[in-house]
């Protein structure tokens, strides 16, 4: 007997963001230069690089308000460039400078961006309501919108990106000049859109903030992709040695003998229980073959213990390597 | 017990079924200082007028002279002005982006824009009324002639308006200006005139123009009205959205009506109607941006007669060149049809007109060559465009002086080449028939030489779209 056909397998999901070997050129000057990455549906993409790396004219180019020079950018698989009635639709967009009107309060501005966005009547006052809600704005409905701090606008304007309930969101540093509290909160609202499943693409230039938020950075420089992948990665990526700290009973003067004797092993520098060592193979099967082998030598190892690069140190190290080698701009 | 509604943001829904940017506008407008002293200053102006009018002493004519005066100013001026800066604006305070990402076409945000303010010109005038109906009672008024003339000012307004809101999408101020003067200049004309009649008790006669003369110039200026905000949105609208095709097509509709309507007018300076749309389409179409979009191309691709109706109807100036080159034919067989007209304007058929309708084609097609052969990335060609044009008129302006004294040496044949220098000088005088040979070489050179950079260009842009789509073809 033939065995039951098997059911048809679904088709993988099409990446709510997507971009191939995407170029813009602005007269001699090359913005984004060759650029790929894919986003999957559900996910949070920082996007990192430093001013002038093509973060923003990619942001824009997937918004739908800058034509590509060549190569292919789409949203949840539709073309930025052939639809973008279609791909406005599924996109929230918040530039980084929030644009305002004189003359017009906080419930009017989102009241304007709900009608044009084809809102009418219960349903629109609905919709208005609701994102003032989520934004916090209720207490401020009517304070005209250019007397409105700092965060309350960036609040504003990310309340305007969600009047239409976008699957995706492209935010391009949303956080720029708010103070501390204001930034808090603002992550605490993007927290929120994340775990309502929204694909989000943020940019900033704070990035122990994105390092929390993401669940991959993508690290442009030149308008090419760097690197991609989760903070951990980043933090680690370039690096083929490790640095471990190890703590030890007893005197630390033994392990500067024991790292002479082994040969992939670096001695650093002395700390008040132990030393700090530079190991050849950075691979966590390397670090645990060091461990038992501290340990089989009969070193007491109270403390052992990977020093982490923090991501503006790797984001540091990383465009600095790129200038000694000649590629950034 | 009657419970009352809990307080809220409760907005009225009366306003669903008015365009949201008209909302948007209004609500924002009507708050703005400039109409807001606009309408008190009227109001206080004429009851000052109003009082001071009907003492024994004073003349009634006077006092309906100020008060069209007044009312002309206000609707023809200050009110259409404050659309110069509409869509620049929006542009300025980063917020014609975010309008963008809306479902709100180009037009419906431009036309909005235009509505709103026309709605506060009304508004004002709805305001006056009262006015009108006092000064009826005192009595010495024409009555339906000063309400034609209150609607023929609104109208013009509307008009007007159109202009500056059309205007307001261009970046640069000197464009902007160079096209506002004449036009508030034509406005002053028009408000002294109706004054100057009104005060008379004359009431209508300023418009005693005839019919052909009605059927020229009232659907013209409604037209001019359209074409100019859909000018100006299709100057903000994404490149996948195509508004100048149909744009072109009303466009050389109305210009075959305006030719037929000139002719069968046949007075002095009934050409200028014809002349000035041809200007006017030939500056659109010249100065877009070829779409790099494919999707633009397609109805061209499905259309059986596509292939021929892409030469001259597809947005960008490549097709713009030909769709120039298809009014001046026009204008051309017109002129041969109907030579009359023409020399009632003092151009006489064959030499001449030949000439002024090479020099003219010539005049709109050499400031594209020397944008694209200049600054052919311009974020904005109609600002390229028109400032060589500028230039070019204000080198034929200079020169002019020389060619009315007859100084028409080596030299002077030479810069002929400049084509509105020919177009002046054949405007301006009676040329002999050597100079009218030379002049029409010249332009003719000119044409071909505009036609060879475009195609040069295009050539260019073709092989970049191409290299564009094999690359997106392989990823």
């Amino acid at each position: 007997m033939n065995p039951p056909p098997l059911p048809p397998l679904d088709p993988p999901p099409v990446p709510a963001i997507r971009v191939e070997g995407l170029c813009r050129q602005f007269g001699k000057i090359r913005a984004v230069d060759g650029l790929s990455f894919s986003i999957a549906q559900g996910e949070v993409a920082g996007f990192i690089g430093a001013n002038g790396a093509g973060k923003t004219t990619t942001m824009r180019i997937l918004a739908t308000l800058e034509y590509p020079t060549s190569g292919v950018a789409q949203i949840m698989g539709t073309n930025v460039m052939d639809y973008p009635a279609r791909v406005r639709e599924m996109l929230g967009w918040m530039p980084d400078n929030f644009g305002t009107y004189d003359n017009m309060t906080v419930i009017e501005y989102l009241d304007f961006f709900a009608r044009a966005l084809g809102y009418r009547g219960k349903e629109r006052r609905e919709r208005v309501d609701e994102v003032m809600e989520f934004t916090e704005l209720n207490k401020l409905h009517d304070r005209l919108i250019n007397k409105l701090s700092k965060g309350m606008g960036q609040r504003l304007c990310l309340g305007r990106a969600l009047i239409h309930d976008p699957q995706v969101l492209i935010l391009d540093e949303p956080a720029a000049g708010l103070d501390p509290k204001a930034r808090v909160e603002l992550r605490h609202l993007i927290r929120i859109l994340a775990q309502e499943g929204k694909t989000i693409l943020i940019s900033s230039h704070i990035l122990s903030e994105l390092g929390e938020m993401c669940d991959t950075l993508i690290f442009i420089n030149a308008g090419k992709v760097v690197h991609q992948g989760t903070a951990e990665s980043m933090k680690r990526h370039g690096l083929e040695t490790a640095v471990v700290q190890v703590g030890i009973l007893g005197d630390p003067a033994r392990l500067e003998q024991w790292a002479l004797m082994s040969p992939q092993v670096k001695y650093l520098q002395a700390t008040k229980d132990g030393a700090k060592l530079e190991v050849a193979d950075g691979s966590p099967q390397a670090l645990a073959a060091l461990l038992r082998r501290l340990i089989g030598d009969g070193i007491e190892v109270v403390d052992f213990r990977r020093e982490e690069r923090n991501l503006e140190d790797a984001f540091i190290e990383m465009v600095g390597k790129l200038d000694r080698e000649g590629g950034g701009r | 017990m009657n419970e009352t509604p809990p307080p809220g943001p409760v907005l009225a829904d009366f306003s669903d079924s008015i365009g949201p940017m008209v909302v948007k506008e209004l609500r924002q407008g009507l708050r703005t200082r400039s109409f807001t002293w606009a309408f008190l200053f009227v109001q206080l102006l004429l009851l000052i007028f109003m009082t001071g009018g009907f003492t024994e002493s004073s003349d009634s004519r006077d006092t309906a002279g100020s008060f069209w005066f007044l009312l002309q100013v206000t609707l023809l001026v200050v009110m259409p002005l404050r659309g110069l800066n509409a869509l620049n604006a929006e542009v300025r305070n980063n917020t014609m982006e975010l309008i963008a990402l809306t479902r709100m076409s180009a037009w419906r945000i431009v036309s909005g824009k235009w509505l709103a303010l026309m709605s506060q010109s009304v508004l004002l005038a709805v305001a006056v009324l009262p006015y009108i109906v006092i000064r009826y009672f005192f009595g010495g008024m024409n009555v339906v002639a000063e309400l034609i003339l209150l609607f023929v000012v609104i109208g013009l307004s509307g008009v007007v308006t159109a202009l500056m809101v059309g205007l307001s999408v261009v970046s640069n101020f000197l464009i902007r200006s160079f096209f506002t003067v004449p036009a508030v200049v034509l406005v002053f004309r028009f408000l002294g005139e109706s004054v100057y009649r009104v005060s008379r008790g004359d009431g209508l006669a300023p418009f005693n123009l005839g019919l052909w003369a009605w059927i020229g110039i009232l659907p013209a200026a409604i037209y001019l009205g359209y074409y100019l905000l859909d000018m100006a949105a299709s100057r903000i609208a994404p490149e996948a959205v195509n508004y100048a095709s149909r744009r072109r097509i009303s466009g050389l509709a109305v210009f075959v009506v305006s030719l037929v309507v000139a002719h069968g007018w046949a007075v002095s300076g009934a050409l200028w109607i014809p002349f000035l749309f041809f200007g006017l389409f030939a500056m659109d179409a010249l100065s877009e941006h070829p779409p790099m979009v494919a999707s633009v191309d397609e109805p061209f691709r499905r259309h059986p007669l596509g292939a021929v109706l892409r030469i001259f109807l597809a947005p960008g100036w490549w097709s713009g060149t030909f769709y120039v080159l298809l009014l001046s034919a026009l204008t051309r067989i017109a002129a041969e049809l109907a030579p009359s007209v023409w020399m009632n304007s003092g151009i006489s058929p064959g030499g001449e007109m030949e000439g002024l309708v090479l020099a003219f084609t010539a005049s709109l097609l050499t400031p594209l060559a020397v944008m694209l052969l200049s600054r052919p990335s311009h974020p904005q060609p109609i600002v390229s465009y028109c400032l060589t044009a500028i230039f070019l008129g204000a080198i034929a302006v200079s020169l002019m002086p020389l060619i009315e004294r007859g100084d028409l040496s080596e030299l002077m044949m030479l810069v002929m080449v400049i084509p509105p220098l020919s177009v002046f000088s054949i405007l301006s005088q009676s040329l002999e028939s050597d100079t009218l040979t030379w002049i029409r070489f010249l332009q003719t050179v000119m044409i071909i030489l505009s036609m060879v950079v475009v195609f040069w260009k295009k050539m260019r842009v073709r092989e970049a779209m191409a290299a564009s789509r094999r690359e997106e073809a392989t990823l």
